[in-house]
């Protein structure tokens, strides 16, 4: 419990943290929460903690009114990256570098640019080795 | 526990669906994370410096050009849009500030950010310049040339009659019937010929950089 509590304490702060200028990397945003979501699903197999971990990092993203398309398309790519990367047949970390392309394709099927998608695939995936670094640096 | 943990994905589902009001405390607590942000990292704070110095010495460059608009006061910038499909940015003002959707988001007066495309009661949606639906005619250089601006990550100017006088670095100014006239939006990069075609393109710059901004001013 503890350790899931600590996991939505650092997807609250990283999914604020996506919404401020400062996650500009020239002029796109990796998506660290998605990443993160993904990454995440990794430790935890139970789908109700995925579901809240999904749903935690929309409510925080929402930012207009009513029901808006880019947190539908932002809890789509999350279930996709994770199916992706839970049934492939493949190495986890294949699995999860596949996982991690798809959702970024799917964050982007709405306005497709090949250079938006390409830099921002850039920066998911090397979020991801970042994430995969300091998790192996963990004491377990 | 189990059901603990659906009455949480209840929660936040319905959170997720009607807690529009509350949008305006988190964007405050974005806007203090940056502050943080730029305390903890003190070069960030000289980069944002300069930026600033760049802007205005845009914006002086506008005011020379003899483009002086009346403006309203200043309101801070709260967030920016976290996807890369969309470019807006939130503003600490909304229907407090008598703002409404259509209003013309600028930087000191002179430099083009936005509109406003939606107005919450204490907080406002900004849809920039940087976007890749923005669309709107604008006029290049001294002698007013029309074409139409294509916003996005590389954005282009399309429309240019061919014969026309458009050499890198003149200015480009808001040419469109739901703006006010004559704000400055950014300088030509390049220019393409199109062979066959009655007009050519112009790869732009914006004056304004959507990771610096910080303070801007909104039209009423």
């Amino acid at each position: 419990m503890f350790l899931f509590t600590a996991s939505l304490f650092i997807l609250f702060l990283v999914s604020l943290f996506q919404l401020t200028n400062y996650a500009f990397v020239g002029p796109i945003k990796p998506d660290l929460a998605l990443v993160l979501v993904i990454f995440l699903s990794f430790i935890y197999k139970d789908w109700i903690k995925r579901l809240i971990l999904i749903l935690l990092a929309a409510v925080i993203f929402k930012f207009g009114v009513g029901l808006e398309l880019g947190n539908g398309l932002f809890i789509v790519s999350s279930l996709m990256g994770i199916i992706t990367a839970e049934k492939l047949p493949g190495s986890p970390a294949l699995n999860f570098i596949t996982g991690v392309s798809i959702a970024t394709l799917v964050m982007n099927i709405t306005s497709f640019h090949v250079t938006t998608f390409l830099l921002e695939l850039t920066y998911n995936l090397s979020t991801l080795l970042v994430y995969y670094l300091i998790y192996k640096l963990w004491p377990k | 526990m189990r059901y603990l943990y659906i009455c949480l994905i209840v929660v936040i589902a319905l959170s997720l669906m009607f807690y529009d009001d509350l949008n305006t405390v988190k964007f405050s607590g974005v806007y203090s994370i940056s502050n943080i942000f730029k305390n903890v990292f003190p070069g960030e704070d000289l980069r944002e410096r300069v930026t600033v110095l760049q802007t205005e010495n845009e914006s002086l460059r506008a005011e020379i050009i003899g483009f002086k608009i009346n403006h309203e006061g200043e309101v801070k910038v709260y967030s920016s849009y976290p996807f890369n499909n969309k470019k807006d940015v939130s503003i600490s003002g909304g229907l407090n500030l008598g703002f409404k959707k259509g209003d013309a988001v600028t930087v000191n007066s002179k430099i083009l950010v936005g509109q406003i495309s939606e107005v919450l009661s204490n907080s406002s949606i900004v849809k920039t310049v940087y976007d890749p639906d923005w669309e709107i005619a604008v006029r290049i250089g001294e002698k007013e040339i029309d074409g139409l601006l294509k916003g996005g990550l590389s954005p282009v100017i399309d429309f240019i009659k061919s014969d026309a006088e458009v050499v890198a670095g003149d200015i480009i100014l808001t040419a469109s019937p739901d703006l006010p006239y004559g704000l400055e939006i950014g300088k030509i990069k390049s220019v393409k010929d199109n062979p066959g075609s009655p007009f050519k393109t112009a790869e732009i710059e914006f004056a304004i950089s959507l990771n610096s901004l910080r303070d801007v001013s909104v039209y009423r």
